[in-house]
């Protein structure tokens, strides 16, 4: 023990130097730990946002949802504008290593000048666009180049799968997607939608694990009252006749009279919206809208309509148009033609401008003006489309002594085309002027918004529109708008040749407007047509240029809405196959088509199909036409016709025999006939309906 | 006895032993006998300490339940990892799927353009029928007024086929105007 005492035996020094060591030590301990807390401190409170951002930044991705545009339909519900993803390609220039060599590569890749990338790598450090929303081919290849500081964010591009069709309606946007012109534009603050924010919290090989935020909120989708089969129809008969005349510009609009709704709205020069910067500016004008002209003598429908509205005159008064000439506050407005006594009906029929004149004065200023007004005409019919001009139109207190004149016939006075087919849809639908309307429905999630109601208010009495409407198919039928007649339908309508002002402010003598309005079935309207064709070349009259052009769209659109036909003409000559029909009397060898389809067949072929006819037959068969339709007796009962046996065969086959036989057909089902009724054999009159059901 | 022959054998070199049987004073050098009580304790127990026992039991929960509490908190956290992962991968599915539906609605809508199956029809040597051609079969709008009669006109106008999400609900929105 003694031993081991003396083993650890201090001394005095020994001891103080143990005791300062120790006292070292654990003064080095403590300070280290307060270094150490004073850096936590540091770290953990002073710097706790900071570093905290920069950690967040490190692992988490911040993503921007662009905003996702609704889809535009048309009636049908045929998408016209959507959206679809595509790949912005984007660059941190201060992270590529080499600028020009990647700018050198990315080039061709994104179809860009090389030196046009050079330039932006250079001006930026941070960021800039290398080409925005690329085609998913080129974001592809750009990928695959694997490049360091190039990048890629999605965002939303607008496409119109039917490219120009209702190109002026549509519109287009932007690169940012906001609506620039037409509905996109108008309605941009229903379709654009909310962008959304989305962070991604990401690992350390940047992948993401976590998501949050809000990912935006769609726009809602718009329905439009166009329909996309009747804007094909006019937009090919529109370019056809922009074509033939070799036209500046041109118009079609087709209406429902009845609701006002617009089923089809054409406008020339036009434009396709998925590449629009590539087009002149005139060319995204729409014309159908925001443009104006002198409507000629179909503003007539106004004129004519308020002297009868108040009863100054009637269609059969007969007035004196002078032989073509009269003279007006010291100005003489010659006609185109030298007519002497004209009924009310005949100057429109024949569109005598002194005619006109003459209504016109019998109304006076104020009045004239009124139903001007009335008609909807010097303002704003407030359609959904941006742009739209109110025309031009004095107040009566600023007209000259000659106004009254100029403005009954159509001058002086500038509409645009959707102000005048509102007008004359008016009078089709019996005398109310109903709002033109564009949109149908906008909607989002099965939720609605609420649309403004469908308004009209009467400008004509029932009366009026009645009588307007007999002479404007009087018009068609007997006047200068004879090439709009469509076979099987009744048509009223309008021609007007205006002339345009010149550079020099006058009228020109060279340049004019041809135009038809006009509205079928007469009976029952369920379309009204405008066609407007800007400075034709080779014809200028509204009946030749126009005219044909109505026609056109017409038969196409009545047949495609499948519209019963009103005129009785062609039951009897399908029916009568030869026996009624008085022997040489105007036939019409049948056309390539009619021999194809009805064998044998050797009734009148309707003028409106034969238009390669001589005029002199077609007048011919328009005259037996006429006549068949005069008086009461429009279906012969006399002979009776045997029904066949339908079994087995198609609806086509069996509608055939039973158009050729006069019979009217009630079709059930679909496939092939099994059952007739009446049966095979029995003798039924001409137009007895026959029901046949069919079965697969 | 054992212990007693040991001491025995020991030198005594401490101190002399004393004699039992001999006054102290007189004991000295004597053999002492020390007597080895046997003593079995093998069946004796502990009494239990309740208080401890339960203190033990309660520091032992204690740790269990701190160490289900890491492990929970572990497996949660891994697992949060985990299904985020796949919630991403869902939702980048979903995302991708809803694209590819995009594309082909486009695709579609682009495919039904009439300038196009137009173009197609006349490459295939259709034209379009006369108006001798076209026969109406099936119900036609009843002529009423002529509101009424260009309404039932309109709504019975050929439609699309309602063959996506979007269309049909916009031809039930236009259905309910």
């Amino acid at each position: 023990m003694v031993t081991r005492k003396s083993q650890f035996r201090f001394g005095k020094g020994d001891d103080s130097r143990i005791i300062r060591r120790g006292l070292a030590l654990g003064a080095a301990l403590i300070l280290s730990m307060a270094c150490l807390i004073a850096r936590l401190y540091y770290l953990q409170i002073i710097c706790y946002a900071d570093l905290t951002e920069r950690g967040q930044k490190q692992q988490q991705r911040v993503v921007d949802v662009a905003p996702d545009r609704g889809t535009i339909f048309d009636r049908n519900g045929r998408p016209l504008a959507m959206s679809v993803a595509r790949e912005s390609i984007y660059a941190v220039p201060a992270e590529i290593p080499d600028r020009d060599m990647v700018a050198d590569l990315l080039a061709p890749v994104v179809g860009l000048d090389a030196a046009v990338l050079r330039e932006r790598f250079h001006v930026s450090h941070s960021f800039c666009w290398v080409k925005r929303k690329a085609a998913d081919d080129e974001a592809a290849r750009v990928r695959d180049l694997n490049l360091k500081g190039i990048y890629f964010q999605k965002e939303m591009k607008r496409v119109y799968p039917k490219g120009e069709l209702a190109a002026h309606a549509l519109g287009f946007v932007g690169t940012d997607d906001n609506g620039l012109a037409g509905i996109e534009h108008s309605l941009n603050g229903e379709i654009v939608g909310l962008a959304g924010k989305v962070v991604l919290a990401a690992d350390a090989r940047r992948q993401p694990f976590l998501s949050k935020g809000a990912e935006g909120v769609p726009g809602k989708n718009v329905v439009l009252t166009l329909d996309e089969s009747i804007q094909y129809i006019a937009e090919k008969a529109l370019a056809e006749a922009m074509a033939q005349w070799h036209a500046a510009g041109g118009v079609v609009i087709v209406q429902n009279p009845n609701t006002g709704e617009v089923l089809a709205m054409s406008s020339r020069p036009t434009f396709n919206p998925n590449e629009y910067t590539k087009s002149p500016e005139e060319a995204r004008v729409d014309r159908a809208i925001g443009w104006v002209y002198e409507p000629g003598s179909t503003f007539k429908i106004v004129t004519v309509s308020a002297a009868l509205e108040e009863k100054l005159t009637t269609p059969e008064e007969v007035i004196n148009c002078q032989m073509g000439s009269i003279r007006l506050a010291n100005h003489v407005i010659h006609d185109h033609e030298r007519f002497g006594n004209l009924t009310v009906d005949d100057i429109l029929v024949h569109s005598s401008d002194v005619g006109a004149i003459k209504l016109g004065l019998r109304l006076g200023k104020d009045r004239l003006y009124r139903y001007i007004t009335r008609f909807g005409f010097g303002e704003k019919t407030d359609i959904e489309a941006p742009g739209e001009e109110r025309g031009l139109l004095k107040p009566s207190s600023l007209w000259t002594g000659i106004s009254i004149g100029e403005m009954s016939m159509g001058q002086e006075v500038a509409v645009t085309p959707l102000q005048l087919v509102t007008a004359y849809s008016a009078v089709a639908n019996g005398g109310v002027l109903f709002e033109p309307r564009l949109v149908r429905d906008v909607f989002r999630d099965g939720v609605h918004d609420s649309l403004r109601p469908v308004e009209g208010h009467r400008v004509v009495s029932e009366r009026t529109a009645a009588m307007m409407k007999q002479m404007f198919q009087d018009v068609v039928e007997h006047g200068t708008g004879h090439l709009a007649r469509v076979s099987r339908y009744t048509v009223g309508g309008k021609t007007g040749t205006a002339q345009k002002i010149d550079a020099s402010g006058h009228y020109s003598h060279s340049h004019y407007i041809a135009s038809f309005v006009g509205f079928a079935p007469v009976s029952h309207p369920a379309i009204t047509i405008l066609v407007v064709i800007d400075s034709p070349v080779g014809a200028i009259f509204g009946g030749d240029v126009s005219g044909p052009v109505f026609k056109s769209i017409a038969e196409q659109t009545l047949a495609y809405l499948n519209v019963p036909p009103d005129t009785a003409s062609t039951l009897p000559l399908l029916a009568s196959a030869g026996p009624r029909r008085p022997a040489g009397k105007g036939p019409k060898p049948p056309t390539d088509d009619d021999s194809d389809d009805l064998p044998g067949e050797t009734t009148l072929v309707d003028s409106a199909a034969g238009s390669a006819l001589p005029v002199s037959l077609r007048d011919a068969a328009d005259r037996e036409a006429a006549q068949l339709n005069q008086g009461t007796l429009v279906v012969d009962e006399g002979p009776r016709v045997t029904v066949p046996r339908f079994s087995g065969q198609s609806v086509r086959v069996v509608a055939r025999e039973c158009q050729e036989r006069g019979f009217d057909l009630a079709v059930m089902g679909s496939g092939l006939a099994v059952e007739q009724r009446p049966s095979a054999g029995t003798q039924a009159h001409a137009g007895a309906r026959i029901i046949v059901r069919f079965a697969r | 006895m054992a212990s007693v022959a040991a001491e025995s054998s020991k030198p005594s070199t401490a101190r002399p032993k004393l004699r039992r049987n001999l006054p102290v004073s007189g004991r000295a050098g004597t053999t002492e006998v020390r007597f080895v009580k046997r003593i079995n304790n093998s069946r004796l127990r502990r009494e239990v300490d309740r208080r401890k026992q339960r203190e033990c039991y309660r520091l032992l929960a204690l740790l269990v339940l701190v160490f289900a509490f890491g492990f929970a908190y572990a497996w949660q956290h891994f697992q949060c990892l985990r299904l985020g992962y796949e919630i991403q991968g869902l939702k980048d599915q979903r995302a991708a799927l809803q694209q590819l539906n995009r594309q082909l609605r486009l695709e579609q809508a682009s495919l039904a353009d009439p300038q196009r199956i137009d173009m197609l029809a006349q490459q295939e040597g259709l034209t379009a029928p006369t108006p001798r051609q076209v026969i109406q079969v099936g119900p036609v709008p009843t002529t009423g007024s002529g509101t009424e009669f260009a309404g039932n006109v309109l709504e019975a106008a050929p439609a699309a086929s309602p063959d996506s999400g979007s269309e049909s609900h916009g031809k039930a929105a236009s259905k309910e105007q």
